[in-house]
């Protein structure tokens, strides 16, 4: 298999699982564009959470491909239909993830703290009524309570939790999530951000957010002082 | 699931505190064999538990690694390769693990943990996933009607 990205006709599908759309191709062309990037920073844990279809882990795991061996990938996902089609889409394509059937990262979080280089995540942005969200099988993959920001807003913390000092997190979100604020808060727990992607469709406008540490905006001061004795290198 | 996956899993019941590592209840075993990649291995290392590791070899069958273990020991081929079957090679296919505080079985299935908690195990838990099927998420939600085509041409 030398394709760069997933193919379409190779993903498989159950009726309760999204399946591959515009967001998802948005964050795959997100990764592509950002691919001599991923490369450069050689990750040895990256992680999708809420993996649905298993397109987009599967394209990470072709996008980086043999030019980054010593990749380890993991995904998750809260719909057990979910997790079943991921690996299908993956042994299609001949890469593999571990898959754990989990609420977000719900029982990694202790033991993967700050392990993660790269975290990829199409989250269910849609604005639903808050008793929509966290609904079984299909509604779990856009049920985004107020604002679209319910599961995003918990997710948020626990990418800080996991991210490694060189981590990156790339996040599909909707103009009504309110990206913006979303990078203000990001930017409180000490992260820079930039828009890899900007897509709009009829139904939606997309961003596909990148975060990482921004180690000199923390502290600067503190990094100031640190410069001058030569250990930028985090 | 292999190895570095339990490594990395702990209990996440509301009030366990000591929820690593969990115990494996081991009914079916397979062996998968990959590529070996030094690089990898040397990374992980320091990442992993090293008696949890090997411990959780032996459940599976596997009795090879040292009790010990320390970074030289990277250097040397004949651990690499233990090392690297233990962690990537050995899968989980049929079983549990166990919370070894609460004795709480977390089923295994086809390699797959199911980490999912009942309503009275958690703290505060909802949905992330993807569901849906084959319209935007915007449109499953306005519409719930099912349209290939555009799915298709997406691609």
């Amino acid at each position: 298999m030398s394709s760069t990205t997933a193919q379409i006709r190779l993903v498989s599908s159950h009726p309760e699982v999204y399946e591959p759309c515009d967001d998802s191709f948005a964050l795959v062309d997100a990764l592509l564009a950002d691919r001599a990037h991923l490369l450069e920073q050689h990750p040895t844990l990256c992680m999708e959470v809420g993996c649905g279809s298993g397109y987009v882990i599967t394209s990470l795991a072709l996008i980086l491909g043999k030019e980054a061996p010593g990749v380890h990938y993991i995904a998750t996902d809260i719909n057990p239909h979910a997790i079943r089609v991921t690996r299908e889409t993956l042994e299609a394509h001949g890469v593999h993830a571990e898959l754990i059937n989990t609420n977000i990262a719900s029982g990694l979080d202790s033991r993967l703290k700050g392990l993660i280089d790269v975290m990829v995540v199409n989250p269910p942005y849609v604005p639903t009524r808050e008793d929509e969200v966290g609904a079984e099988g299909i509604a779990s993959s856009w049920a985004g309570g107020e604002n679209g920001r319910s599961v995003i807003d918990r997710i948020l913390p626990i990418a800080d939790n996991l991210l490694s000092e060189k981590g990156w997190l790339y996040l599909v979100t909707l103009t009504a999530n309110n990206p913006s604020e979303i990078c203000l808060e990001m930017r409180k727990k000490g992260y820079g951000a930039r828009i890899v992607v900007q897509r709009s469709t009829e139904e939606e406008s997309l961003h596909i957010i990148k975060f990482w540490r921004d180690f000199d905006s923390v502290d600067a001061k503190e990094m100031l002082t640190a410069s001058k004795s030569a250990s930028w290198s985090l | 699931m292999r190895l570095i996956t339990h490594n990395m899993l702990s209990s996440n019941i509301k009030g366990v505190t000591n929820g690593f590592p969990l115990r494996i209840e081991a009914e079916k075993v397979v062996e998968k064999p990959v590529e070996i990649d030094p690089k990898f291995l040397k990374n992980m290392f320091v990442k992993i538990d090293w008696k949890a590791l090997v411990d959780a070899s032996r459940i599976m069958g596997y009795a090879d690694l040292p009790d010990e273990a320390n970074p030289s020991m990277l250097e040397l081929d004949e651990f690499l390769q233990k090392f690297h079957h233990a962690l990537l090679e050995l899968h989980l296919e049929e079983g549990a693990l166990v919370c070894p505080q609460t004795d709480r079985r977390f089923p295994v299935i086809k390699g797959i943990p199911n980490m999912l908690l009942h309503e009275d195990e958690l703290f505060l838990q909802r949905g992330v996933s993807h569901g849906g099927g084959g319209t935007p998420k915007t449109q499953s939600r306005t519409f719930k009607y099912l349209d290939l085509n555009t799915s298709l041409s997406c691609a």
